[in-house]
């Protein structure tokens, strides 16, 4: 499969601001415009399609993808349509904008394959068989590769051409291996090195610290030893020890069991000697006797004769002596208990005695208040004896009253009467008294004066009745005042009466009060006279009691006295049984604190020891560790060292390969190099060229390399001497020769590309020699398209006798470059 | 033209490489390594494998230790 390009559309690249198209569907195509109308920019977009980048930003970094796009504008498209001789059509799209979106595809006969940019690439890479820098090497021929060429140094020269060769990666590699890199890591490991070297002279040398550290081992087995000896006899010392202080803890038990016994034994003489003193030593039988009487005596104060009984049938014996205690105690008890119920009788009747004497007084006070009353009560009642003498009993008065009262009545009906009458005669004599004379209304007579006094007189003088009732009405008075007096006598008569039962009735409860009182006097004297007795027989048989108790712990003492003197004795013989020996103990005692001594010294050895044996291990490892960092470290430098030789061999391997390959290339170059020059070159001054390698050496940064350099020979005819072309011809010959090199590298180029361009290809080649070079270009096998971009203008000319050839004229344009087709 | 016209540089490199070393494997992927490397990262690939083979070769089993600790340990 061969490739050739068939259409392209811009726009927004470079120079392009508005869409252009570019029909490429020509084995010529020429591409004319004077500087900056974007002949280039054509070629470069075509480079960008396939690419998606240009050789120059991508390897070159001469400027960045961005200022790709046009100044006015936001973004970028270029479509190429490339077609093979099948008649297949591959479009390809690239877009990118100013914020670095990128939109693309790959479309085969109008179907897409991939939109994908990265994978655009590699498939564009894969349909033409090279790389963006194949590409930029061998296809797309730039006027300054050319230049670079002709007119650099030597080393340009020979840089160019491994660049064009393909060889120069091999130059660069061989430069780049960075040899210093590990010379330094070499020169950092033996400094370490020598650092450890120097530690390790500071120590001691580690086999004589290993001999030490046997010598102190073995320090360590015999101290251990003699230590375990040491603990073996201290085990023996404590155990001795322990039975010993097991001896003197019985022992020691013993001595105390005696001392307390002596010391009991010393108490009970001294407490029987004194109880001896208090008590005169009598009979037993004689005491228990005189207690026996007592109590029993008591007991018949108590008429407690059943206990009576059970004392007397009592018999002494020293057996039933604790028995007969216990009953005369019991008894003892009992009476107590009744001396106290008679003291509590004796309290009762004495409460009883006091309170019949108060009663006793009460009574009597209540008599002569009475007596008092009766006093009184005697005086009214005489004043009634007397008012009754006088007036009458309370009804005769009542009978009396009465009758006064209608006599009394009677009365004041006339005296009423009478007023009237008077007052009638008053009334009617002023009604008939004028001007002091009064006339008489029956007769009309003249009434003289003195009977008119008189009349008067008779009117207003006070009547006998009036004074028969003043009298009635004193008799009355006096009758009412002594009935009512009678009334309130007679209430304190029956007073008197209740008054003088009652102070009978007291006299009579006095009386008895009284016997009652003498009654209890003699009650209570007798109480306590026996109480007195009984109390006198309890003391005495209490007194009697304790001197019995005390003759009896005497008795009990002396027992418990002769006790005690039998247990000292097994106390004392124990003692001697026991066989302490205190000195022997002391002895023991200082031998295992010699060996405990020794045991600790010897511990205090043996820590000290091993703390040696640490320290020596831990300083062993330290230089063992030291050693050891040595040993590695020198392995690393092994490694580095290695390394090194191995790049250094690699960097060399390098070197010759390129020469190997340069060689090979070479040869096939010129082979193909001549057939071109000789189609090309149209003159018969040169016939022949051919490609010589010299090794030279020269100085970059201060190191010294060795690189083969290139001299391009022209056979020249008339003397058939070799000239160095590139020296002694022409600039139009050189760029033939130039030309004809770089299409020999296209042809030898193992790619799927049928298409050449060619930029800015001839300045300075005469017009016959430009002619041939297109005519021979197109022409070559495999090369089915040429596409040139130039401002020289004879193109036109030259490609006037090819038919199909396209010509496209660039031109300035206010808004950018503008394209015309011409052909 | 002999075999070797019809090989692109890439492959004659590759062949070479591998003839020059190759009684040594080791010499070999490394060349190899370092010409894919070249072309395709340019200077900065074949630092890394570089820097990579140093690493490996600094590299040790108890870690890539640099200094020792001076004066350990207690003076007898």
């Amino acid at each position: 499969m061969k490739l050739r390009l068939k259409k392209i559309e811009v726009e927004g690249f470079k120079v392009f601001s508005r869409n252009h198209s570019l029909d490429f569907n020509a084995p010529i195509v020429v591409i004319l415009g004077p500087i900056g109308t974007g002949k280039t920019s054509i070629l470069e977009a075509v480079e960008y399609a396939l690419y998606g980048s240009l050789y120059s930003i991508k390897i070159r970094r001469e400027f960045r993808v961005e200022d790709l796009i046009n100044d006015f504008c936001d973004n970028l498209a270029v479509k190429l349509i490339l077609t093979d001789e099948n008649g297949v059509e591959y479009e390809v799209y690239r877009y990118r904008d100013r914020a670095g979106r990128v939109k693309a595809y790959l479309k085969v006969n109008d179907e897409t394959i991939e939109d994908e940019w990265s994978k655009i690439d590699s498939q564009i890479e894969h349909l033409l068989g090279i790389g963006l820098e194949g590409y930029a090497r061998q296809i797309a021929l730039r006027h300054r590769e050319i230049e670079d060429i002709i007119y650099g140094t030597d080393m340009q020269r020979s840089e160019a051409l491994d660049r064009l060769l393909g060889i120069e990666t091999l130059e660069k590699i061989f430069r780049s291996i960075p040899l210093k890199r590990i010379e330094d890591e070499l020169s950092k490991i033996q400094n370490q090195i020598e650092i450890i070297d120097i530690r390790l002279r500071k120590e001691e040398p580690l086999d004589e610290l290993v001999g030490k550290l046997e010598r102190y081992k073995k320090e360590l087995f015999e101290a251990e030893e003699k230590i375990r000896e040491r603990e073996r006899l201290l085990s023996r010392y404590r155990d001795e020890l322990k039975k010993l202080k097991e001896k003197e803890k019985e022992y020691e038990k013993i001595r105390e069991k005696e001392i307390t016994l002596k010391a009991e034994i010393a108490q009970l003489k001294k407490r029987l000697k004194a109880l001896e003193k208090e008590v005169l030593e009598e009979d037993l039988e004689v005491l228990v006797e005189k207690i026996r009487s007592s109590i029993m005596s008591a007991l018949k104060e108590i008429m407690a004769y059943k206990d009576l009984e059970e004392i007397e049938k009592l018999e002494l014996s020293q057996i039933k002596l604790d028995v007969m205690l216990r009953v005369f105690h019991e008894k003892l008890r009992k009476l107590e208990i009744a001396l106290e119920n008679m003291n509590e009788e004796a309290l009762d009747i004495n409460y009883q005695l006091a309170s019949q004497r108060n009663h006793y007084n009460a009574l009597k006070r209540k008599l002569a208040d009475l007596e008092a009353k009766m006093y009184t009560l005697e005086k009214e009642y005489n004043t009634f004896k007397f008012l009754t003498e006088k007036f009458g009993s309370r009804a005769e008065i009542r009978k009396k009253i009465e009758k006064l009262e209608i006599e009394l009545g009677k009365i004041d009906n006339l005296i009423r009467l009478n007023t009237c009458i008077n007052d009638l005669g008053k009334h009617v004599l002023s009604a008939y008294i004028k001007n002091g004379e009064a006339e008489c209304p029956v007769c009309g007579t003249k009434i003289d004066d003195e009977i008119l006094k008189r009349i008067k007189k008779r009117l207003s003088a006070p009547r006998e009745e009036a004074f028969n009732r003043d009298k009635i009405l004193k008799n009355l008075e006096e009758l009412k005042r002594a009935y009512s007096k009678l009334i309130e006598l007679e209430e304190k008569i029956i007073e008197m009466r209740e008054i003088e039962n009652e102070r009978n009735n007291l006299a009579k409860e006095l009386d008895e009060v009284s016997a009652n009182i003498e009654e209890l006097e003699d009650l209570i004297s007798d109480i306590d006279f026996k109480i007195s007795r009984i109390n006198n027989l309890i003391a005495s048989a209490s007194s009697l009691l304790l001197k019995l108790a005390r003759v009896r712990e005497i008795v009990e003492l002396r027992k418990e006295l002769e006790v005690k003197k039998q247990e000292l004795n097994k106390v004392l013989k124990k003692a001697m049984e026991v066989e302490f020996d205190k000195n022997y103990y002391n002895t023991i005692e200082e031998k295992y604190y010699a060996a405990l001594s020794e045991y600790n010294n010897l511990s205090s050895y043996l820590k000290k020891l091993n703390i040696d044996i640490e320290n020596l291990k831990e300083k062993i490892a330290y230089i063992q560790e030291l050693v050891n960092k040595k040993v590695r470290l020198e392995k690393k430098a092994v490694k580095l060292s290695r390394l090194r030789d191995d790049l250094i061999e690699i960097k060399a391997a390098f070197r010759e390969i390129q020469s190997s390959i340069r060689r090979i290339v070479v040869r096939r170059i010129i082979e193909k190099m001549n057939d071109l020059f000789q189609q090309m070159y149209v003159h018969p001054d040169f016939s022949e060229l051919t490609i010589k390698i010299r090794n030279v050496k020269f100085k970059r940064e201060g190191r010294e390399y060795e690189r083969s350099m290139y001299e391009i020979l022209a056979k020249r005819t008339r003397d058939g001497k070799w000239i160095p072309a590139l020296k002694k011809m022409s600039d139009g010959q050189k760029r033939i020769v130039i030309l004809s090199l770089l299409t020999a590298l296209f042809r030898l180029s193992p790619h799927n590309v049928s298409f050449i361009i060619l930029d800015e290809p001839t300045p300075s080649i005469d017009y016959e020699c430009r002619k041939a070079m297109i005519k021979m270009l197109a022409k070559i096998e495999g090369i089915d398209q040429i596409i040139v971009a130039t401002q020289d203008e004879s193109f036109k000319r030259i490609v006037q006798d090819e038919p199909a050839a396209v010509i496209y004229k660039l031109r300035h344009e206010k808004e950018g470059a503008d394209i015309e087709v011409l052909r | 033209m002999s075999r070797e016209n019809d090989k692109n540089v890439f492959e004659l490199v590759l062949e070479m490489l591998e003839e020059r070393f190759k009684d040594d494997n080791r010499k070999a992927s490394l060349a190899k390594r370092i010409f894919k490397e070249f072309l395709i990262s340019g200077k900065r690939g074949l630092d890394r494998i570089v820097r990579e083979e140093i690493y490996k070769a600094l590299e040790s089993e108890d870690g890539n230790e640099t200094t020792i600790e001076e004066n350990r340990g207690r003076r007898i």
